[in-house]
């Protein structure tokens, strides 16, 4: 599954991270959603192990000293099952609130790193190339317009319906990672790619390799056996 | 909508009141994001023609500029824009705020179909569970007369073609 309109990364300007952020913004819009992988399951736990171990190095309380890798294979309904097993987790952890957000904020924090102190007011309609814009009031959003997934059927029942939510569920979640990454180059621009611990998670999403925590110290890799 | 979702909104219109401007919107959106979920973030998800609209990048859930009002949507993950409610619900419209003023560009059958879905979903007042899909039926067993009933059936079809283009 493949975005309908091809996405330009080269009219966004971040000042030093401005390299950064339009190879992150370009590798994320090529990436083909809810297909079989591309690549074995070696390559797929290494990105998983990497993000795991740079996201530890920068915050050891939030990362376990040792991370579970599993595996599962199956069709959308499945997916559709996991989905809905990590929105309903149990009591106290959130599978991406509960460590991913924490470690942003503390780096931006760190950094000294704000996306309000930065974006002159911005009409929204006319906002090209700003990742975020500042409406009338001084508030500031996210403004990265990344195309909207091509979903290959028309949901005919309730059953397909909330396969399609499921999928923009996940989706959903894996932009935010990809803001996440875009925050911490901005936050730190001599950072280098490939100490950004949110890279390998955005590369894992490039295997077709869709992760799901369960846990702090385990984690699901699904794999589709059929696209969707 | 998700609960997660409905509570922010409630939330939302609690901290900034009925008649908004939609930036003072996007701040009361803002601020209660932040109150329910730790370090949480609006985005720009799509836009209309009267400007963006901000919301929630995982459940496509947001709000949006109208001439008189925001109004309170669901872009999918197509792109495709349904719009649910209005900021404010229709028991807190004054006697000057018509249909017509709410959506000044809508046909008379949309305008008709607006007015339903807006009192299906206040009288649920964004705090179930319920998807727009599923509030369909459910109006249709409320006590309503036979007009109305027949419109809710035209309803819930305009709703399941409005969400699942082709």
């Amino acid at each position: 599954m493949t975005s309908p309109k091809p996405f330009d990364a080269s009219v966004f300007e971040c000042g030093p991270a401005t390299d950064a952020v339009r190879r992150l913004l370009s590798d994320y819009a090529a990436i083909e959603w809810f297909v079989p992988p591309g690549v074995d399951e070696a390559h797929a736990r290494a990105f998983m192990h990497r993000h795991h171990a740079h996201g530890r190095d920068v915050a050891p309380d939030l990362f376990a000293a040792h991370l579970d890798i599993e595996y599962a294979d199956g069709d959308a309904q499945a997916f559709f099952a996991w989905c809905e097993r990590v929105r309903m987790p149990a009591r106290g952890w959130d599978w991406k609130y509960g460590v991913l957000k924490k470690l942003t904020e503390r780096h931006s924090e760190a950094h000294g790193w704000d996306m309000a102190a930065h974006p002159p007011l911005t009409n929204a309609l006319d906002a090209v190339g700003r990742l975020f814009v500042t409406l009338p009031g001084g508030y500031s959003v996210w403004n990265v317009p990344l195309p909207p997934l091509a979903l290959p059927t028309t949901p005919a029942d309730d059953e397909a319906r909330r396969v399609h939510e499921a999928l923009r569920f996940f989706k959903g979640y894996c932009d935010i990672d990809l803001f996440e990454a875009l925050e911490w180059q901005l936050a730190e621009p001599e950072c280098p790619l490939s100490k950004n611990p949110f890279v390998p998670l955005l590369e894992l999403y490039a295997t077709a390799h869709y992760p799901f925590h369960l846990s702090a110290d385990r984690v699901v890799l699904f794999r589709f056996d059929a696209p969707v | 909508m998700h609960p997660r979702d409905a509570r922010i909104l409630a939330l939302a219109r609690r901290l900034v009141g009925p008649r908004p401007s939609f930036s003072d919107a996007v701040g009361a959106l803002s601020a209660a994001v932040t109150q329910i979920i730790p370090a949480g973030r609006v985005f720009v998800i799509g836009t209309t023609l009267d400007g963006p609209i901000v919301g929630s990048a995982i459940s496509g859930i947001g709000i949006a500029p109208r001439a008189h009002d925001v109004a309170i949507v669901r872009v999918g993950a197509d792109g495709h824009v349904l719009h649910l409610d209005a900021w404010l619900a229709p028991h807190e419209l004054t006697p000057h705020a018509t249909p017509h003023e709410l959506a000044p560009h809508a046909t008379p059958h949309e305008l008709a179909t607006h007015e339903l879905a807006t009192h299906e979903l206040a009288t649920h007042e964004l705090t179930t569970h319920d998807t727009p899909h599923e509030l369909a039926p459910r109006a249709l067993r409320a006590p309503t007369p036979p007009r109305d009933v027949a419109r809710a059936g035209v309803l819930a079809k305009r709703r399941s073609e409005a969400r699942d283009p082709a």
